[in-house]
């Protein structure tokens, strides 16, 4: 167990390394150039310009400009922002509370919602189960943008029932402010997650284990505990880390349409104003969240099942 | 009093061209401490009656006659009574013990939670009885073995816990479903001599199914013959060897690789085996016997009892003295 966690942190680390250097050549690549945004459409003087492009290093070539990015991550220095000369370290930290609160709320409803349901679909069928099977079908055809608009104006405008915009401060507010925009955000992954659990519930239902222990007398409900839900929980598991996972991506738009001052939000302007160090420190975090969530799911599976063996040292 | 009598049991099942038959009237009893061995080729239902028996039927499936136990109709109880019937009076060995274990539970979980869960006795006492049955079942290393998930474990092993927990609770009857077909040849004598060993030890009742009647004649008191969804023939393993009453009984004997004959070709019974559904009116062996005569078509052909035997064949007089011979040529295909 420790060696693979060990060698998949290991792993991790090149990817990360790998990918900083695939997204700091696609921005480099990219049109449009940094200090166009600094001057902000003023006239300046040729000789101004390339006095902002000596500051911030922007003629050197492109290997040595990675180098002196990795150079500074790998000894702590995330690098400053070239439009608001912050440090990026404190920008992405001022940033991250909102993004982690959406997220964490956003999985937290989908394992609630889209598990339970599905669970419950499953055992019992039935009237139930029609209508958890239409739910995720909506859930799952609506797109988040859509989604986030429609609830915004129907329980922030027209109801008053939750705020418009801002991420709050402090728990309860935060909770207020961030119901809209996690229910939008973990909408159709909530509707694939009760899907599959419903599929895996009914799956182990009709197994052979199932049916010999209740042809020994078990009681249902230990059965259904302890046999069904927990072996479909196998299936669950992948499915519903995967969709935690891709929570950091779909938070992009999620920030962008309900205005939370997240990191998603953050990357967008990042990257429409190419400003390297920004958009480097942003995808950095996110890969590697990834990365973390699917090696905890790893383990996790691990866990409920005795006949995985981590690091493939035959089963 | 019988411990187990079936009375007439049919049942069908829904299919898109109408409902099939798949038990015809089956009906047989079995005495306290008796092995009935129920025998047939694959698909003639033997494994259908016995989950009538434990009320595991397919969804759907529409069953008619009784099923008394110990005097009660197992098949009128509510779901309470029912699921003491099943933690106390019944026990099942399927075929596959890979398949009857939970893959992400250990072998402790599964033999406490037949005494824990199902009958209500307390985790300590029920820990301490799995360790003894584990013990008397011939697994030396119990610790080891009950602390082992499914796929640590050999078939054999996996059996011998089923055999194991079917025992733990001393049921009336044991329903023991080929038991022993799954496993490498090398362990199913051991492990048919560990389940009749406890057996009789602990005085059971046990329904025996197998398609092989060599088995079925060494371990059991009485042998029922099934063919397409009925019962063709009850008898002794003595007479039934000595005396076949029904035409088919006689081609399964001869059907056996012989050791002394030596024949080249392994007999067969010629022809297919007929679905319960696809049987029409008079015997369903008729159009892969021998010994059919037009008469044998019509009408229905009753189980005639004759003391501890009984046969369900039309021209049973007339054959019974021919069918005490091998049949030689004429079962070989
Ligand atoms: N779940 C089921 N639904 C419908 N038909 C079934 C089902 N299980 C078995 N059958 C059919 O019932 C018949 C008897 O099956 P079974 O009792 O398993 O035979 P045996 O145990 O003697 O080999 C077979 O024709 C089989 O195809
Ligand atoms: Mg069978």
């Amino acid at each position: 167990m420790q060696r693979f966690v060990i060698r998949r942190l290991g792993a991790l680390a090149v990817t990360l390394l790998f990918s900083s250097f695939v997204i700091y050549g696609a921005m480099y690549l990219a049109p449009g150039t940094p200090e166009s945004f600094l001057v902000q459409g003023r006239t300046v003087s040729p000789e101004v310009l390339a006095s902002i492009r000596a500051q911030y290093g922007l003629d050197d070539p492109f290997l040595l400009r990675y180098w002196h990015w990795l150079t500074g991550v790998l000894t702590g220095n995330l690098g400053e922002s070239l439009t608001t000369r912050q440090d990026v370290a404190s920008l992405l930290a001022s940033r991250i509370p909102t993004t982690a609160w959406l997220t964490a709320y956003a999985a937290l409803l989908i394992v609630v919602f889209g598990v339970v349901a599905g669970v419950v679909a499953g055992l019992r069928g039935g009237l139930l189960d029609t209508a958890v099977l239409l739910g995720s079908s909506v859930g799952f055809a609506i797109p988040t943008f859509f989604a986030a608009l429609l609830l915004m104006s129907v329980f922030s405008v027209t109801l008053g029932w939750f705020p418009v915009f801002g991420a709050g401060s402090g728990f309860s507010d935060r909770i207020l402010h961030l119901t809209l925009p996690a229910v939008a955000l973990a909408l159709p992954a909530a509707a694939v997650v009760a899907r599959i659990t419903r599929t895996a519930v009914v799956e182990e239902r009709d197994t052979e284990h199932v049916s010999v222990a209740l042809a020994r007398g078990v009681p249902w409900r230990t059965v259904a505990r302890r046999h069904i839900v927990r072996n479909a929980m196998l299936p669950v598991t992948t499915i519903v880390g995967v969709n935690i996972a891709a929570l950091v991506a779909g938070a992009t738009v999620v920030e962008h349409a309900f205005t939370l001052d997240g990191v998603g939000a953050l990357l967008i302007n990042a990257v429409q104003q190419k400003d390297f160090a920004v958009v480097q420190a942003v995808a950095l975090v996110l890969v590697a969240v990834f990365g973390v969530v699917n090696l905890v799911i790893d383990v996790l599976y691990a866990v409920i099942d005795p006949r995985v063996q981590l690091g493939g040292e035959s089963a | 009093m019988s411990v187990l009598e079936l009375d007439d049991i049919r049942l069908a099942v829904p299919h898109p061209s109408g409902d099939r038959t798949l038990l015809r009237g089956v009906s047989l009893s079995v005495a306290p401490g008796e092995a009935l061995g129920l025998v047939g080729e694959s698909g003639s239902g033997k494994s259908m009656t016995l989950r009538t028996v434990l009320r595991t039927e397919p969804r759907g499936a529409h069953v008619t006659g009784r099923v008394l136990l110990d005097g009660r109709d197992v098949r009128g109880l509510g779901t309470a009574e029912l699921r003491r019937v099943r933690a106390e009076s019944l026990a099942m060995i399927s075929q596959d013990p890979r398949a009857a274990l939970n893959p992400l539970l250990r072998v402790s979980r599964f033999l406490v939670e037949g005494l824990c869960d199902a009958r209500g006795d307390d985790e300590r006492t029920a820990t301490r009885r799995a360790r003894d049955l584990l013990a008397q079942v011939g697994i030396a290393d119990v610790d080891r073995c009950m602390n082992s998930y499914p796929h640590q474990l050999s078939g054999g092993m996996l059996q011998r816990v089923v055999i194991a927990a079917a025992v733990a609770g001393s049921p009336r009857l044991l329903l023991a479903d080929e038991p022993t077909t799954a496993l490498d040849v090398t362990t199913q004598s051991e492990v048919m001599a560990i389940l009749d060993e406890q057996r009789r030890e602990r005085g059971m009742s046990m329904i025996f199914v197998t398609h092989d009647l060599e088995l079925a004649s060494a371990v059991c008191d009485r042998i029922a013959v099934m063919y397409a969804g009925e019962i063709v023939e009850i008898s002794t393993p003595e007479r039934l060897h000595a005396a076949p009453r029904h035409p088919y009984t006689r081609l399964l004997l001869d059907s056996r690789p012989s050791l002394t004959a030596r024949t080249p070709v392994l007999p067969v019974i010629p022809g297919r085996p007929v679905a319960a559904y696809e049987v029409g009116g008079g015997c369903a062996f008729a159009g892969r016997c021998p010994w059919s005569e037009p008469g044998c078509t019509d009408g229905e052909i009753p189980l005639v009892r004759d003391g501890d035997r009984a046969v369900r064949c039309a021209r049973e007089e007339e054959l019974a003295g021919e069918l005490a011979h091998a049949t030689g040529t004429e079962a070989t295909a």
